[in-house]
């Protein structure tokens, strides 16, 4: 007879949060260490900060310099709009580009240097190796981020930028940053060689920002031409309604998806409406107005959605075994 | 002693090409276990079904006591595995290189510290424990990567050809770390080219050819039941005639060869494959003496483990 084991001799597994879980992950450890070694991170930051702070001297010069009463209240708040605008432009841009290098490379970069094989044999899960390339590849990133706040905190004090606004624009850059890394990733988990991982991994990008976006509005205007282009069709009012409600909303997607639309229709919202979270949109005909989220909150939880498909793709593709 | 890698009727095909067909295996615990065969023989597939990095067609294996197929992470844990290169991570120093492949063994970080130490000492690279691991020579980077297996301190050490690719002294250290990790209780399967590194280290030896397995067992055993006969040679100066009548006619004797030609100065050699003991060898000498064959020189070659591969082989490759 088996006898009860004292709880007090139970082995119990602490339970770590997810912080502490990132932090010990030994391919967040790793990476960090090799990025961080020697003086090119360094290098790499400071060129960014000088292309970044050059380009933002270069618009107050410019502002400032076109401006007949520099000083005025107006004109600053005017040159701290362009200022933000700039800057988060620019980092939603280099985040488009970065993201995919930085992660397009990490798993097949494993199988190139036949290191792969080593970390599989190992009690390494699945999971925690592509948790870990994308923990380490989003902490350099952000940390891109906040080397550059300084320039959006320059923007904040000439006013002109809402509190929201600075909130928004940072939730937009980290959810792209975890978006393309995640592509990135996703690519990388079944790419024999880095080569062909980046460049799949940017055809990836470069359709998300542009190509889907041509695409829906293309179609859309076949759509429209076909539907309204017909001498012969008539459409009863519910109908007509129900069409500028799909059209409304394929619209809205087509700002969704598209991180720069986005970032510009949530200003133009906030400027025009004075709301983060919601737009009050007329219909062409009938006269209604529809309400409808703005559009950040859209880009937020679509990209969410897309990257967890992605990162769970990725995870999927690095356990299974050789057959 | 008990097997602690079992290979259950192992097979395993890519595209219809049989790489490895049925292999049954048993490997005692505590043993060095030399698994030898040509290229393409199925070592390499053999070894990557048993670390769990490749799926079976059929059959399984077992090692200390888990499935591959059912229990892979119970297997890893068990298991060291050194592979026939050395993956390398730029910009990462030798303490790191351990430490991280601790990390992922899921050793705590304050032990981490002392068993890097350890370990690096037993391989003796604490001199280079801040070095670039990229700057290591060739049979460091192999002392390395053994290091590294043990890190999690595992039962079995799966090493594919490790002594590949390296000048004799680092084969020779090598060979030595292999024959100090038995004595501290590893069991160790090893592929390998090199037949001389088998002859010296290991308890038992597995030929594979075509993926299938020609020969197993200990090396005596398998040396006894593939060359049978001892092999004799005599060399006489003068009356190789009547020598090779006196052998043929001795108990014993299975064959009797002479070679050609005369060298130096008149000697002629003699070889005979001889089955009897060595009192019966012994009296075969004295009989040569006594009727007066004027004997110059008489030994026993050592039934060398390249003698016994060829003759378990054929030459066949997948």
């Amino acid at each position: 007879m088996t006898e009860a084991v004292p709880a007090s001799s139970k082995s119990v597994k602490p339970r770590h949060s997810w912080s502490e879980r990132l932090r010990e992950n030994p391919v967040v450890l790793k990476e960090l260490r090799s990025r961080m070694r020697g003086g090119r991170a360094f290098i790499l930051i400071t060129l960014y900060l000088i292309v970044l702070g050059s380009l933002v001297g270069t618009i107050f010069m410019a502002f400032a310099g076109a401006s007949n009463t520099p000083g005025s209240l107006n004109i600053s708040q005017g040159l701290g709009k362009a200022v933000f605008g700039t800057v988060v432009g620019l980092e939603l841009t280099m985040i488009c580009f970065i993201a995919p290098a930085l992660t397009a490379g990490s798993i097949a970069a494993e199988r190139e240097r036949q290191t792969y094989d080593l970390l599989r044999t190992t009690l390494l899960s699945a999971r925690s190796l592509v948790v870990g390339k994308l923990g380490s590849a989003l902490s350099f990133l952000i940390l891109l981020l906040i080397v550059a706040f300084p320039l959006q905190g320059l923007a904040y004090l000439l006013g002109g930028v809402a509190f929201e606004e600075v909130v928004i624009s940072f939730l937009m850059l980290v959810i792209t940053a975890i978006a393309f890394s995640a592509i990135g990733l996703f690519v990388s988990s079944f790419a024999k060689s880095v080569l062909v991982s980046t460049v799949v991994s940017y055809l990836i990008a470069n359709l998300v920002v542009f190509g889907i976006p041509v695409f829906i509005y293309m179609s859309l205007g076949i759509a429209a031409g076909l539907i309204f282009g017909s001498s012969n069709l008539t459409l009863n009012p519910t109908q007509e309604l129900i069409i500028q409600i799909v059209g409304l909303v394929i619209g809205w997607f087509f700002v969704a998806i598209n991180p720069i639309a986005t970032a510009i229709a949530t200003e133009l919202i906030l400027i025009e409406e004075q709301s983060a979270l919601f737009v009050s949109l007329p219909l062409p005909y009938g006269g209604i107005n529809i309400p409808v989220i703005s559009p950040w909150i859209g880009y937020v939880l679509l990209y969410l959605i897309f990257s967890l498909f992605l990162i769970w793709a990725a995870i999927r593709f690095v356990k299974r075994t050789e057959s | 002693m008990p097997a602690i890698i079992e290979i259950q009727d192992l097979v395993k095909s890519y595209n219809g090409r049989l790489a490895v067909d049925h292999l049954n295996l048993a490997v005692e615990e505590g043993a060095i276990f030399g698994f030898v065969g040509p290229n393409g023989a199925g070592k390499t597939t053999t070894i990557r079904v048993m670390c769990t990095l490749l799926c079976a067609t059929q059959g399984d294996i077992c090692v200390a006591g888990h499935s591959v197929r059912k229990e892979p992470r119970l297997v890893r844990r068990a298991i060291g595995y050194m592979p026939d290169f050395f993956g390398v991570y730029n910009d990462m120093l030798v303490w790191e290189y351990l430490d991280f492949f601790g990390a992922c063994y899921e050793i705590p970080g304050p032990k981490r510290t002392g068993l890097v130490k350890d370990l690096l000492a037993l391989v003796d690279l604490t001199h280079r424990y801040n070095d670039p691991v990229e700057g290591l020579s060739r049979g460091m980077k192999q002392r390395l990567s053994l290091a590294r297996t043990l890190i999690h301190d595992p039962q079995v050490l799966i090493l594919d050809e490790p002594a590949s690719g390296l000048d004799p002294r680092a084969r020779v250290e090598i060979r030595e770390l292999l024959v100090e990790l038995a004595r501290m209780g590893k069991t160790i399967f090893f592929s390998t080219h090199i037949l001389a590194d088998v002859a010296e280290i290991c308890s038992q030896v597995g030929i594979i050819e075509a993926g299938k397995l020609v020969a197993c067992g200990p090396l005596e055993e398998l040396q006894q039941h593939l060359m049978p006969h001892r092999q004799i040679q005599v060399t006489v100066l003068g009356q190789a005639e009547q020598a090779s009548e006196i052998l043929k006619n001795t108990p014993g004797v299975a064959n009797l060869n002479q070679m050609p030609g005369n060298q130096n100065g008149g000697r002629i050699r003699l070889e005979v494959e001889f089955l009897g003991e060595d009192a019966a060898l012994t009296a075969m000498l004295s009989n040569l003496v006594q009727q007066g064959i004027p004997v110059v020189h008489f030994s026993e070659d050592s039934r060398d483990l390249e003698e016994v591969f060829m003759r378990a082989t054929k030459g066949m490759v997948t």
